[in-house]
């Protein structure tokens, strides 16, 4: 797909967002051979809807009736889901762009996941889960919700921890901590090896840089990494049970590797070799292992048989010999025991001198040779002394605090800076001051006076800081002048150590650097000597234990490398790390669990360890207290744990994809306003304080308390919600209504009462009920009777009850009394905001936003976003519901069918499958595939005994098990196998058809069997699910599952879809806007029209729309919309015209057309593929209010002519000085009882150009609600402004229009005062409502399609079937649906024209398979399959058979869905459904009553 | 049922000449009186009487007692989703009210005008400016004798008769006030009440306590202070003038000193507070100011601050510039007298505790109409 030509098109689109907008527009344009690229920033599509419980106003389920979709979509061939992604370029124009996507890695191979959710139960991170709105949490790895396209899981990273980024041996505590959180400390500990062996060890003298770069540190304190780390080795001590077996393959190798030195370094390298196989060495000098831990740190701080047993657990008991006393004069003598390779981990044991005169008297030893002599038990004589130790890092302090132990009676620590640049770790620091060493700062030693060859006296000189130096520390100078000195028995330089390589530099020719370290690659550690490596203190200097322990375990894999033979280097880089930052903002605080510890007077006279450990709860409780900074911390358990091996945690982090598409469908979505920017509201401090989106999760059957309604501080059952409503919307930062929340609320109240009870009291605070759509205001009447109690008023605040927790509301009524009222929960019905980054969107594809941020469009073009070839859809133009963001999504599939109508087909085609085995004849030879489901179906049933089961049934020549039947290896399997065995039909016992039959069919179809020849036993969903508890049974059902399914699969058939030509063609009913429109629209895919207008013009009620509320004149468009009508080639135009016959189905209708051309009238018989309804409604003629009897009242379209007419009329009529509106006239009644949806805005909008013409007249408007939805909402702000009174009446309080004395006077009663008002009024206009029009039932039995009980028409779903009907081929438009706006007629004219399309574009019709078939020779043509058949595809004939008159009937292939009816009926078995017939079911049922065995 | 009222359609635009009014557009959501501190059941406020007024009830509005009860704390304002200053308009109506209380019409144009406010109050100062140069005493250059140079007695018959004006003034607005809110309501009043919550009257004349039941208790104390410095200082002036003018100067412990220098201390302290609280706007109160917002702390600050120059010229013995100071006193808080309180924004003094007083009778007397109504279902064993 790359290196087009420019300029030519390509026949592919591009959309964004995979909410129900992005999948309209990805099912429209991939029926109708567009090839789609459905980009999505989430892991799965489905967006908000997939999160909602129930839809209003028919209370479907929304996931129920998206699911189908969501799994056509991510099956279907032409659709390309590119997740986890977000477009970051566009280039090029309509009809051919280039775009640059940003693609998220999901370290999970979509191909291999099977969705098992093994991997779930593994991972030890519980992030707040976005789907359920954080009322529970989820895993790291994790599935957006369980019925998620694409179904594999992903896995969410945020980086590299910090406490992991600091660690210079690359240990993972985040993993390990995780783990200790949730009490797996097993698991724990073997993370934690993988890096370090020596968790006793690090746990104790570790300094801790994790700990240190711990991002909870910001916030309060660090997790106590080091204690966990800690508690996992004593536990594992403690536990001795529990200890994790050693590695199998110990001295596989021939290969012998010596060690020099038992130091950390060392010690570490022997482990990681000792694992790989190798035989190991460590030669010791000294008579102990453990090289500095041993020697250098006392046993305070790491107790001998702590450092003991670890040694032994993760060296020697591994195999590893360590030679103690046994010193290495040279490496030559080493090499020529038959070693063959050496690491040299020899340490840093030369204690550095001061430097000084008198240095040499007795009494000073320098603190490594003092520290080795205490450690190694040597007798020490300190008793009374007074000891000076000179330096400031740990060996000071470990020799000072030693002495003191030893006895001495004062031990003063002696540094040259201060305490700030003292490099010794702070609570050592802190723990000796306690023990009572004193410590001088800014001191330097210049003398040591000594008398009798002793140590008498310590010459000091003061010093002071000046500049920094290389290390970044202040430099200390000495003042001049400033000697003094002090009395010292013992004095301790402790200023550095370095490597004592003398054994080394006198025996080889090894490099050593000037500071007497060795010097090796820094990154392979190996010497200029092949073979030796070298690493530790005895390369870099005295450093710490755990940078030792990572030389080691890189030494480890050098010697591995260099012992295969292999590069050295190759791939020892490590990718690059990014660190985490989490967000600390607002997060509680939490101190750390302080570690317990041995007083100081019971530790000061003796070495017993000071830290006592945690306790196993106290390490939970501390390790609770982690962030999660990465989210997943990437302990690797998942990795383990999947039996597909999808997992790929080294996925790359980013990518970039390049796409090459003709067009572009925006359907980004929108954000929820966050309440919690109103604190006054109490969202985010008072757990009872919900969003209306969390309620929907609250509601769910699928949501965190699988559709209990419970509240959030204590999971009990609320007797009282409040549901508070325009939440960011309707105030002056957002002055647009959000269109959903009135409805939404209203559902959520219904729902909540249905699942808690008629008692539960629903309280809807709001300011007016805008149920304007479609059976809204039935909805919401219904809510009323239900007992929803609507309380008008905006709700200013909330208050917590403290005890309770419940949450106290005021509020006034509507006749202004205040009134405080306690709820158990409080739901805020908040706004739609644009998408987030709407910003970024906007500049990267060019396109205008509004001045709320979403995306601006042209009335008149209302899917277009100002940049030719890319087309907007949904909330991202103006808030709006379901059906309305599905329209729009249809229609802009229609614009890019136009736009690419050249190149449809080019990238895209039925997929070729070989040629197909005839099987006729045969005796059936069948395979049965049982599938583990990982443990979702093994866990509980037996699997191999099913297969060994399934292998016992007739006419059974295979069987066989896998881990996932459905997986890519399986799916192959099962090919080699149909070759194999021959198999001709085959069964497979997994899970539902529902998702899995299509891909079983199309693996027999690729083998060469018809894929009808397949049946499945759904083992899974109803059996091991439902009776996990008891695997006996369940897999006894199994057996009967698999046993009913292959008695039908024998005597299956193979099938085979039908399919007809089609005529490309379309009829359009209505010649008003939305036919005009919907005509063009399929006109410009490029397919024939016919047009038919009742009227001898073309143009509909719009013509006697002047001016629109934003100024437009309609008129010019309207007329230039004629112009193209009439125009177009492809449009035929038949006006003055009737339908007299409508005959035919989907694809081939043949209508009669009869058209008055003077006193006579003509016929015409057309062929159309498809049928669009588009006959418009009509204004109501009121009868109230002395319309027609008094001529100063009048309806707003006469208004509406009479503001627009030239100064002549002005002139006949005397200018009013006070005109009142009234509303709702024909509308919200008894006789109408739905609302028109327009007359507020259209009230309004003649309201403002009265103000405009003439500021000073009056203008009053009585209402029931003002619903002014979306942007609309703008001109009633602007219309208050104005100074346009508004008065709302009840329901029962009309208004009244009397005259008295020829003077005109409006009485209304307003509520909120509970005053009856008389306004004296020069005009009075009526807001008339929208009726059907009468010829709507002629249609409807024409095209056999459903009216509403107000005699609009049906559609086939109210949500995602807007402009479809049940019936196939015939589609609905603009006000023959409902009453709606210019903009939203338009819509959904295109929608229909692009539903039209997916029909049209084809060649031929596919029909069912598995449909009705007449059995001749039974049917006896009476009839009694005809009038149940739902899809009216029966029909009855007659016919002559020898002479007579004979009947049958005929089913109509096309119209046929298979549902079995017509044969549950019939009394002769003369009509069955293919792939059911009586005899196959009748096996299925007589092998469910066999008895097993 | 209540009768019907007849909407004058022009009322809100009438409303509007009296200052901020209605912003942005309200939708009636209640908002503003759920929040508000003071609001209560029988005296429902801001969204009723706003309503009156937008829909043009123009007879209810004139009878209307809420605009009084209303301290004007702001939170209805900063709680308006719409911003449409509930609290100003009420300060608006209060303006209205006031206006048509006033049977001369002159509030109204002192409202509605700067050149006939401040016209008038140049006006009426010029005239004791005049009234000075015609009446003064010898003017005594060696000492500081101001009571030669103002004879006590004549200043004080002077005071007594602006008194009795003001006092007409006043009361014949009060009764239109009465009228309008107690005879043409809807509610009959046993007169025994207007005698029973006499109390009332006196309580929030004197402390004000009401506004303490707003969210910002500090705006109630400053108010207090200034209120009793400014009833102290009238009360020195107005009655016990030959007392406090003087031209012996205490010591400090006398009453004379220190009530004098509480009352001009406090004067001249919250006064500036209020000023510079409406340059700043960054309160919601001070955020609108019309011209009678202004003069009034204007002129109370300018009145302290020359009445501290006459004592301080005394003290010092500088006797002409004692004299002129004097004079230019008496020509600031005369006017303020005469024009501010039956006419100004002074006027709030009087009527806010009235407004209290009658609101609490009618809804007596509501109550005892409500009772009696129910009365025999009570009565029956």
């Amino acid at each position: 797909m790359n290196n087009k030509p420019e300029n030519k098109k390509i026949g592919a689109v591009l959309i964004v967002g995979g909410g129900i907008g992005g999948m309209q527009a990805a099912l429209d344009l991939a029926e109708s051979g567009i090839k789609v690229y459905l980009a999505e920033k989430e892991s799965a599509i489905g967006g908000v809807m997939a999160q909602l419980d129930k839809t209003f106003p028919t209370n479907d389920c929304a996931m129920c009736t998206m699911a189908p979709r969501i799994v056509e979509i991510g099956r279907h061939k032409d659709i390309e889901i590119i997740t986890l992604s977000d477009v970051k370029k566009v280039e090029g124009e309509a009809g051919n762009f280039k775009v640059i996507l940003y693609k998220k890695a999901r370290y999970i191979n979509l191909d291999q996941c099977t969705g098992c959710s093994l991997c779930v139960e593994k991972c030890p991170i519980q992030v707040d889960s976005e789907f359920d709105q954080g009322i529970i949490k989820r895993t790291a790895i994790y599935r957006r919700y369980p019925q998620a396209v694409p179904g594999a899981f992903a896995i969410d990273k945020q980086g590299i921890s910090p406490c992991r980024f600091a660690c210079p041996a690359g240990v993972n505590p985040h993993a390990y901590v995780a783990l200790i959180a949730q009490g797996r400390f097993a698991e724990a500990l073997s993370v934690q090896r993988r890096e370090n062996p020596f968790p006793a060890i690090c746990g104790r003298i570790c300094p801790h840089g994790c700990e240190t770069e711990c991002r909870r540190s910001d916030l309060d304190q660090p997790i106590a990494i080091a204690g966990l780390k800690r508690f996992l080795a004593d536990w594992e001590l403690a536990n001795p049970d529990e200890k994790s077996s050693l590695p199998q393959d110990l001295k596989t190798k021939k290969e012998k590797v010596a060690i020099i030195g038992s130091g950390p370094a060392g010690l570490s390298c022997a482990h990681y070799l000792a694992h790989k196989g190798y035989h190991i060495t460590i030669f010791e000098a000294f008579s102990v292992a453990g090289g500095m831990l041993r020697v250098g740190i006392p046993a305070y701080r790491l107790p001998r048989d702590i450092l003991e047993k670890e040694i032994a657990a993760a060296v020697t008991d591994l195999g590893v010999e360590i030679k103690l006393n046994t010193p290495v004069d040279s490496l030559d003598e080493i090499r020529a025991q038959g070693y063959n390779a050496v690491f040299v981990a020899a340490g840093a044991h030369k204690g550095l001198t001061l430097g000084v005169p008198g240095e040499n008297s007795e009494g000073v030893v320098d603190a490594v040779a003092f520290l080795k002599d205490v450690n190694l038990g040597k007798e020490m004589k300190l008793a009374g002394k007074k000891v000076v130790v000179v330096g400031g890092g740990n060996t000071a302090f470990d020799a000072a605090r030693s002495s003191l132990r030893l006895g001495a009676s004062k031990v003063t620590v002696a540094y040259r800076r201060s305490r700030k640049e003292m490099p010794a770790n702070p609570w050592e620091i802190e723990e000796a001051e306690q023990e009572g060493v004193k410590i001088q700062y800014l001191v330097a030693p210049v003398e040591i006076l000594s008398k009798d060859g002793r140590v008498a006296n310590v010459k000091y000189i003061k010093m002071q800081l000046s500049e920094p130096d290389g290390s970044g520390r202040r430099r200390p100078v000495p003042i001049k002048g400033s000697e003094f000195s002090e009395p010292a028995d013992i004095v301790i330089p402790a200023i550095s150590q370095q490597p004592d390589l003398s054994f080394l530099s006198e025996t080889s020719d090894i490099d050593i650097s000037r500071a007497g370290s060795i010097e090796v690659d820094r990154v392979t550690l190996e010497t200029n000597i092949p073979g030796v490596f070298a690493g530790g203190d005895a390369v870099t200097g005295p450093a710490t234990a755990i940078e030792a322990i990572q030389a080691g375990k890189i030494a480890a894999q050098s010697v591995d490398r260099y012992l295969r033979g292999e590069g050295l280097k190759s791939g020892s880089e490590k990718g690059e790390w990014i660190k985490a930052e989490k967000d600390i903002e607002g997060l509680p605080e939490k101190r750390r669990v302080a570690m317990p510890e041995i007083s100081v007077k019971a530790r000061r006279d003796n070495f017993k360890e000071i830290q006592l450990g945690y306790t196993a709860e106290q390490a939970i409780e501390e390790a609770k207290r982690c962030l999660d900074c990465a989210t997943c911390c990437e302990c690797l358990l998942c990795v383990e744990a999947c039996g597909a091996k999808a997992i790929n945690h080294g996925m790359d982090i980013e990518g970039l994809v390049t796409i090459d598409v003709g067009a572009i469908i925006l359907c980004p979505g929108f954000e929820a306003f966050d309440p919690s920017v109103k604190p006054e509201l109490g969202y985010g401090r008072y757990p009872n304080v919900i969003t209306s989106l969390q309620f929907e999760r609250i509601l769910s059957a699928s949501g965190p308390f699988s559709g209990k309604v419970l509240r959030p501080s204590d999971n009990k059952p609320p007797k009282r919600i409040a549901f508070l409503q325009c939440v960011g919307s309707r105030d002056y930062e957002r002055d647009y209504c959000s269109s959903v929340c009135c409805m939404y609320a209203t559902k959520e109240a219904i729902m909540a009462k249905e699942h808690v009870g008629k008692d539960l009291e629903c309280d809807i605070f709001f300011m007016d009920v805008r149920a304007f759509g479609k059976g809204f205001e039935q909805y919401y009447e219904r809510a009323k009777k239900e007992g929803v109690n609507y309380i008008r008023c905006r709700i200013p605040s909330i208050k917590e009850v403290p005890e309770s927790r419940n949450l106290a509301i005021e509020y006034l009524t509507e006749d202004d009394k205040k009134v405080s009222r306690e709820y158990d929960l409080a739901v805020l019905a908040v706004g739609l905001k644009p998408p987030k980054g709407v910003k970024e969107i906007s500049e990267i594809f060019g396109i205008k936003l509004n001045k709320f941020d979403f995306c601006e469009t042209p009335l008149f073009r209302p899917v277009e976003s100002g940049r030719e070839g890319i087309y907007v859809a949904g909330p991202f133009t103006e808030p709006k519901d379901i059906p309305e963001t599905v329209m729009q999504a249809s229609a802009s599939a229609s614009k890019v069918q136009s736009l690419l109508k050249e190149v449809r087909g080019s990238l895209t085609g039925p997929k070729q499958y070989p040629p197909e085995i005839d099987v006729t004849g045969q005796e059936p030879r069948i395979g049965v595939f049982v599938c583990h489901c990982g443990t979702n179906i093994a866990g509980v049933v037996n699997v191999p005994g099913v297969v060994e089961y399934a292998k016992s049934l007739p006419n059974v020549v295979f069987a066989t098990n896998s881990m996932y039947t459905c997986s890519t290896d399986s799916c192959e399997n099962i090919k080699k196998m149909i070759k194999e065995h021959s198999l001709n039909k085959v069964v497979v016992a997994s899970c539902t058809p529902r998702t899995h039959e299509p891909l079983f069919r199309s693996v027999l179809q690729e083998a060469g069997l018809n894929p009808y020849l397949f049946e499945m036993a759904n083992i899974r969903d109803q059996c091991s699910w439902v009776h996990m508890h008891e695997p006996e049974r369940a897999t006894r059902k199994a057996k009967d599952l698999v046993r009913m399914v292959t008695a039908k699969t024998g005597l299956l058939e193979p099938l085979y879809k039908g399919s007809m030509p089609l005529k490309r063609s379309a009829l359009v009913l209505g010649g008003g806007l939305s036919g005009m429109v919907s005509a063009l629209e399929i006109a410009n895919q490029g397919f024939e029209v016919y047009l038919v207008e009742k009227e001898s013009e073309l143009g509909g009620i719009t013509k006697r729309i002047r001016y629109l509320v934003n100024g437009e004149n309609p008129q010019d468009e309207i007329k230039t919309l004629i112009k193209q009508v009439e125009e177009k080639k492809n449009i035929h135009l038949f006006t003055d015209a009737k339908i007299e016959k409508v005959e035919g189905s989907i694809g081939n209708f043949k209508t009669t057309i009869l058209t008055k051309i003077g006193p006579s009238t003509a016929s015409h018989e057309i062929e159309h593929g498809v049928v669009i309804v588009a006959t418009g409604a009509k204004e109501y003629n009121p009868k109230e209010y002395l319309y027609g009897h008094d001529e100063r009242v009048i309806t707003q379209l006469e208004l509406e002519e009479r503001l627009s007419s030239n100064g002549k009329s002005k002139k006949q009529k005397q200018q009013p000085k006070t005109v009142v509106m009234i509303q709702c006239v024909g509308s919200r009644d008894e006789e109408r009882p739905y609302c028109s949806r327009m007359c507020c805005t259209e009230a309004i909008k003649n309201a403002l150009k009265i103000k405009e013409n003439t500021p000073d007249v009056n203008v009053y408007i009585l209402y029931k609600d003002i619903r002014t939805y979306g942007f609309r909402e703008g001109y009633y702000t602007k219309a208050r402004e104005k100074g346009v009174v508004f008065i709302r009446y009840e329901d029962n309080k009309n208004p009244e229009v009397s005259i008295n004395s020829n003077h005109l006077n409006v009485k209304v009663f307003d509520q909120i005062l509970g005053m009856p008002m008389v306004i004296p009024a020069d005009l009075v206009v009526l807001s008339a409502g929208i009726v059907a029009e009468d010829h709507n039932k002629i249609v409807a039995q024409f095209l056999k399609v459903p009216l509403t009980q107000d005699n609009f028409f049906l559609e086939a779903h109210m949500k995602l079937r807007p402009v479809d009907f049940a019936n196939d081929g015939v589609f609905l438009c603009g006000l023959a649906h409902s009453s709606k706006s210019i903009e939203e007629s338009i819509i959904q004219a295109q929608a229909a024209a692009g539903r039209a399309g997916t029909i049209l574009s084809k060649d031929r019709i596919e029909l069912e398979a598995n449909i009705s078939s007449v059995i001749d020779e039974n049917c006896d043509g009476c009839a009694y399959c005809v009038d149940p058949c739902p899809f009216k595809a029966i029909t009855l004939i007659e016919f002559m058979k020898e002479g007579s008159i004979k009947k049958t009937v005929q089913v109509n292939e096309s119209l046929c869905k298979g549902c079995g009816t017509c044969m549950a009926t019939c009394p002769k078995t003369g009509i069955i459904v293919k792939g059911f017939k009586l005899g196959q079911i009748a096996v299925q049922v007589e092998a469910a009553l066999q008895p097993i065995e | 049922m209540a009768s019907e009222v007849q909407i004058n359609p022009a009322l809100v635009t009438m409303v509007r000449d009296y200052g901020e009014f209605d912003g942005r557009g309200c939708y009636a959501c209640g908002s503003c009186t759920v929040i508000c501190p003071l609001t209560n059941n029988s005296g429902s406020f801001p969204r009723r009487p706003l309503r009156l007024a937008q829909v043009g009830a123009e007879k209810p509005l004139n009878g209307s007692l809420e605009p009084w009860l209303c301290y004007y704390c702001g939170e209805c304002s900063t709680t308006c989703p719409q911003q449409t200053e509930p609290g100003e308009s009420m300060m608006t109506l209060r303006r209205y009210l006031t206006a048509h209380y006033d049977w001369t019409g002159l509030a109204g144009k002192f409202f509605k005008s700067a050149v006939w406010e401040i016209g008038a109050l140049v006006l009426v100062g010029a005239f004791v400016a005049f009234l000075a140069m015609l009446f003064h005493g010898p003017v005594v250059t060696d000492r500081v004798e101001l009571t030669t140079f103002a004879p006590v007695d004549m200043v004080h018959h002077f005071d007594l008769i602006m008194l009795l004006t003001l006092t007409f003034f006043v009361f014949s607005n009060v009764f239109r006030m009465w009228w309008f809110a107690m005879v043409q309501g809807v509610v009959k009043i046993p007169f025994l009440l207007y005698l029973t919550q006499m109390p009332k009257l006196m309580l929030h004349a004197v402390t004000q306590i009401r506004f303490r039941e707003c969210t910002d208790k500090l705006r109630w104390i400053k108010h207090f202070l200034l209120v009793s410095g400014y009833v102290l200082m009238f009360a020195l002036i107005v009655v016990f003038l030959e007392w406090f003018q003087t031209d012996n100067i205490y010591p400090l412990s006398h009453p004379q000193r220190w009530l004098g220098y509480y009352a001009t201390a406090v004067l001249v302290i919250f006064t500036i507070e209020i000023l510079i609280g409406r340059v700043k706007k960054k309160e919601q109160i001070h955020k609108y100011s019309e011209l009678s917002d202004w003069l009034f702390p204007i002129l109370l600050l300018l009145t302290a601050v020359t009445g501290i120059a006459v004592h301080l010229f005394r003290y010092l013995g500088l006797p002409l510039l004692t004299y002129y100071t004097y004079v230019i006193h008496m020509s600031i808080a005369v006017p303020m007298l005469v024009i501010e309180v039956p006419f100004g924004k002074w006027a709030h003094l009087y009527y806010r505790p009235l407004g209290i007083y009658f609101h609490t009778i009618k809804e007596k007397a509501l109550q005892l109409q409500a009772s009696k109504q129910v009365v025999p279902a009570m009565e029956v064993p």
